[in-house]
């Protein structure tokens, strides 16, 4: 029962990110391979602003987001790119941001990580085994989701619908799309921050091979496979991929070495049979370019 | 979990696909009853498993027959490029469990070892661990690498169980929590005992040193600062350091810089098959310093990718003596071989040793829970084990082994200096 | 001085492996518009499929590496027939292709890890034989790669410019409606292309497996040097293609030389980015190239 809850505690961190992946992915068209990365920058933030600086761990939970927003700003130049190039110039943001967790080491401690981030303290209940920790992450996932469907539901959302169907149509109308893209880019990047904090404070030590570029594919992956442009979607892609990942697990007679080579081939097989069938996903609003 | 269960699963998730995507309730439904609804889809499709839910309990304590089973969980890299060490882990310890099994080593009790993979990342490694011990029911894990260990602790701590490390090198493992227990080399003494073989057995006075590194590992760097400290306290010079990712293959251009620097000593700071290749491009560009050195040679068939190239290398390694003749060790030697193919090193050993504790733990206080085992763990104080020495610290449950220096000769791994001391200054 | 020559010379070693790479995939994207993320695994398995003759039935290492391209050209086909092919009879974007790639691309790694482990493959034991040019140090086998990249991209050249086939190509690369317009059948000619970018790719993977040796993560790694090395020679240009994936050798090469190994992945995303932003068109390719109306 323990082992389930915390894969429910997961699951909320997850669909944090899935939803507000999905944003960029599903509702604005940019299909993004650095979500990992503001999701790292999030965790090292609560990690070093409680570890270093003994700061307050719902005050350093507030400061993960600017912290993530303001990365995803610098690197906003990205957003000029379309098509492949976009994909690629996120590829490469995600490199780079893994190569500075790693190599920042007066900051991040580089390869050593930064264990002992303290666990969250509500009205004196220590918040550190999964039971307790769904007291935090659930309400703070329902926040992110509340306010992801308000947004994608408002007319900012139906803005961003617009440039997802036809960028140049919106540019006619004057809808300033690359403010758009870039206001975007930055919230969901403050979300992704949002679930990095909640991480660090779960297993309580944050390390640079945590948020790379597997973590973003594999974020990218539950998006896809619930469904592009529906926040549900992405909440049952998260349910779906920590199912698949775990069923393996499971499997009788599945030597253990083999577990970890074919949950990657369990997800990977799902996700080329969804490009094949169904490429909006399972419940999906639209198809992909 | 069975296929059938994971097809109600699924079913469900379609239930509610198509009740959500209705029209107009899709954003109305309260979020609440939407977030139970999924936790209970979750549920459903976890809950029914039969694995999970069919665990016996082995909580009861029946010191008389038929023997109790104590489950000894291990998290250790069965996939990816650190796969090997897995398969290190593994198989020393259940050779040290089948043996206290059969020779009755802890009156009244087996052991089973039960184990997970991390794949070298350490969310995995926290899902791992959760796993051993609430599924599982496993009183105590084993595990390796320290950004996966330290990872752990954490989790160990809030679960109560005993957390075992025989490889990791991160000096606060055991201060960490008093359920972390280690006996394992030391990453600095590593250091240490290299630089002290070659300046007092070599005879290499100030010794130009050039090292090449893991740019993303901790023991890595334990090392590196060491070899720094060693210099400047002891004589001698880092003329060149180059860091690598692991994803890079052709360390020519690296290997170039350093032959530049004319180091008398190459210290190959790696992990996994870099080393092969470092020693082939090394000789290929010319780069032929009176010594190379490296973490450890065995564990990534160096000998079968770099062969001539090979010759020569020098590297410090647990004191085990695989010539010992003692027949506990030959046929862990021997059984270690026909299982994997390949010899056992000081690792291997170290591994057994820390599957040898635990059965002693069990046996010191007489029963498997957890708490027991820790007690037992506390009351080690000395060990003698095939792959060497330990002395623990019995505050924070540190011990460390001892090194020797082995080289390889005529394409074979030999020991040449059998028994080597650290050196006495703070780390 | 020496040194710095010394770094040419291992410079062109590694970047004559990422061009025969990137010709390859350059080949492809320039006809197909596709983002094959896959050219990865043909690359891989080309190597691999070497390297299981090599060591399993003890064929000589050219007999082996015959059975290795072609097992690469027959990769690169299947893929075509049974990934892009269905998917363009369905209309589907340039993203779920993309990502159907992705993902076959992960499943193959994953198989690979299942079946043979993560030891590294390597086709040779110990070092490459060298010969020394004043204080220089040279492989004979990157005396080889060299001359074989330089002979299959002349080849490659004039298949395109004088054969049936190679102006087929260029026709439904140039104006694929135009080309159906004329007779020609689109189906055929990618067929005939995946068969040729799938073959330089495979002899890349074989180069590779022979100096440094190969692991299931590479295929991805690579894929991405390769689209990076068409995008840095400018896409449309085939020339460019090979002169991308040379310079990102070189480039990889002096950085680690000028700053740290740390750096020679990175860097290759720093250049791409650099160009994307400056130079979009790339070395050879030119400003008015369609393809990068739509990208840019």
């Amino acid at each position: 029962m323990d082992y389930f809850l915390h894969l429910v505690v997961l699951g909320t961190i997850y669909s944090i990110l899935a939803v507000s992946l999905n944003i960029s992915v599903g509702y604005t068209g940019l299909l993004t391979l650095a979500h990992a990365a503001f999701y790292g920058v999030g965790a090292y933030a609560v990690g070093i602003l409680t570890v270093e600086y003994n700061v307050n761990f719902f005050f350093a939970l507030l400061l993960a987001m600017p912290a993530a927003g303001v990365v995803a700003a610098m690197v906003s130049p990205i957003l000029r790119l379309k098509g492949h190039f976009f994909i690629l110039g996120t590829v490469a943001v995600q490199l780079m941001l893994t190569q500075v967790l790693f190599n920042w080491i007066s900051l991040t401690k580089g390869p050593f990580g930064i264990p002992g981030v303290p666990s969250p303290v509500i009205f004196g209940l220590k918040l550190n085994t999964p039971p307790t920790f769904l007291l935090l992450s659930v309400p703070v996932m329902i926040i992110v989701v509340l306010l992801a469907a308000r947004l994608v539901n408002s007319p900012f959302g139906r803005v961003l619908k617009t440039i997802r169907a036809n960028p140049s149509v919106a540019e006619s109308i004057g809808i300033n799309v690359d403010l758009y893209r870039l206001r975007v880019f930055v919230i969901t990047a403050m979300m992704a921050g949002v679930a990095g904090g909640l991480y660090a404070s779960y297993t309580r030590y944050v390390h640079p091979s945590a948020f790379d570029v597997v973590f973003s594919t594999f974020i990218l992956i539950m998006v896809i496979l619930g469904g592009t442009g529906r926040w549900m979607g992405s909440v049952l892609g998260v349910v779906g991929l920590i199912t698949i990942q775990e069923s393996v697990r499971f499997i009788p007679a599945l030597p253990a070495n083999m577990v970890g080579p074919v949950q990657i081939m369990a997800y990977s097989g799902v996700l080329f049979a969804v490009m094949m069938l169904r490429p909006q996903g399972l419940i999906g609003a639209y198809k992909l370019e | 979990m069975d296929g059938v269960s994971v097809l109600a699963g699924r079913f469900k998730i379609f239930d509610c696909e198509g009740y959500m995507g209705k029209k107009g309730l899709r954003f109305r439904l309260p979020l609440l009853a939407l977030v139970i609804g999924i936790v209970s889809i979750l549920i459903a499709a976890c809950g029914s498993d039969p694995t999970a839910t069919s665990v016996p309990a082995t909580d009861a304590p029946v010191p008389t027959s038929p023997p109790q089973v104590v489950k000894v969980g291990t998290t250790v890299p069965l996939s990816g490029s650190l796969a090997n060490w897995g398969d290190l882990v593994n198989v020393s310890m259940e050779l040290a469990f089948e043996r206290a099994n059969s020779e009755n080593w802890a009156p009244g009790f087996t052991f089973e070892l039960v184990t997970e993979d991390h794949q070298g990342s350490a969310p995995v490694g926290i899902s791992a661990l959760r796993k051993l011990v609430t599924v599982d029911k496993v009183p105590v894990v084993s595990t390796i690498f320290t950004q996966i260990a330290l990872a752990q602790v954490p989790v160990a701590d809030d679960l109560g169980v005993v957390l075992v490390s025989s490889g990791v090198q991160h000096p606060d493992f055991g201060k960490l929590s008093q359920w972390t227990f280690r006996n394992a080399s030391n990453s600095a003494h590593n250091a240490d005992v290299l630089y002290r073989h070659v300046t007092e057995n070599l005879g290499l006075e100030n010794p130009r040193y050039a090292a090449i590194y893991h740019g993303g590992n901790d023991a890595v760097r334990i090392l590196l600062e060491r070899d720094k400290t060693l210099l400047a306290t002891f004589g001698g010079e880092m003329v060149a350091e180059e860091a690598y990712i692991p994803e890079e293959k052709d360390f020519r251009s690296l290997l170039t810089k350093l032959k530049s620097a004319n180091p008398d000593v190459v210290h190959l700071i790696t992990l996994g098959t870099e080393t092969a290749l470092m020693l082939n491009q090394a000789a290929e560009i010319g780069l032929t310093p009176k010594y190379f050195m490296t973490i450890t040679a065995e564990g990534a068939e160096v000998i079968k990718v770099a062969g001539s190239a090979a010759e020569g290398l020098i590297y410090a390694s647990p004191a085990f003596n695989p010539e010992n003749p003692d027949p506990e060790l030959q046929d862990f030697l021997r059984e270690y071989k026909a299982r994997i193919g390949k010899d056992a090193d000081g690792f291997a050993a170290a591994y057994y040793d820390g599957a040898k504790m635990i059965v002693e733990a069990v046996k010191r206080s007489g029963g498997a829970s957890s708490q027991e085992i820790a007690d037992g763990m506390r009351s080690i104080l000395t060990f003698e084990g095939i792959g060497g020495d330990y002395t623990f610290d019995p505050a924070t449950g540190d011990g460390w082994q001892s090194f020797q220096i082995k080289s390889v000769v005529d394409q074979q791994y030999k020991t040449v200096v059998p028994l080597i001391a650290p050196y006495d200054i703070a780390q | 001085m020496e040194t710095l020559a010394q770094f040419l010379v291992n410079g062109f070693a590694l970047g004559g492996v990422y061009a025969l790479l990137s010709l390859g995939f350059g080949v492809i994207y320039n006809t197909v518009r596709i983002f094959h993320v896959l050219h990865g695994a043909v690359f891989i398995t080309a190597g691999y499929i070497t390297w299981v003759f090599v060591e399993h039935t003890g064929l000589p290492l050219y007999a082996a590496g015959i059975i290795g391209v072609a097992g690469a050209t027959g990769a690169g086909m299947l893929i075509e027939l049974g990934v892009y092919r269905p998917l363009r009879k369905k209309a589907a974007g340039f993203l779920t292709a993309f990502l159907a790639s992705l993902a076959g691309m992960f499943f193959i790694e994953g198989f690979l890890v299942a079946v043979s482990s993560t030891d590294l493959k390597v086709l040779k034991q110990g070092p490459l034989s060298v010969f020394h040019l004043g204080d220089v140090v040279i492989a004979y086998f990157h005396i080889i790669i060299i001359v074989v990249v330089v002979l299959l991209f002349t080849a490659v050249t004039l298949f395109l410019r004088s054969t049936q086939w190679g102006r087929m190509i260029r026709a439904v690369a140039s104006n694929p409606e135009l080309a159906l317009s004329v007779g020609i059948n689109s189906n055929q000619v990618f067929l005939m292309v995946f068969a040729l970018g799938s073959s330089l790719a495979g002899i890349a993977g074989i180069f590779r497996a022979y100096d440094v040796g190969l692991e299931p993560v590479v295929g991805l790694q690579l894929a991405i040097i390769a689209s990076i090395g068409v995008i840095i020679g400018g896409i449309g240009s085939l020339p460019g293609a090979a002169l991308g994936g040379l310079t990102l050798g070189l480039a990889q090469t002096l950085v680690a030389f000028l700053l740290s190994g740390q750096w020679s992945q990175p860097v290759a995303i720093i250049i791409m980015l650099a160009f994307i932003v400056f130079r979009p068109y790339g070395l050879l390719g030119t400003r008015e190239h369609k393809e990068l109306r739509r990208l840019l």
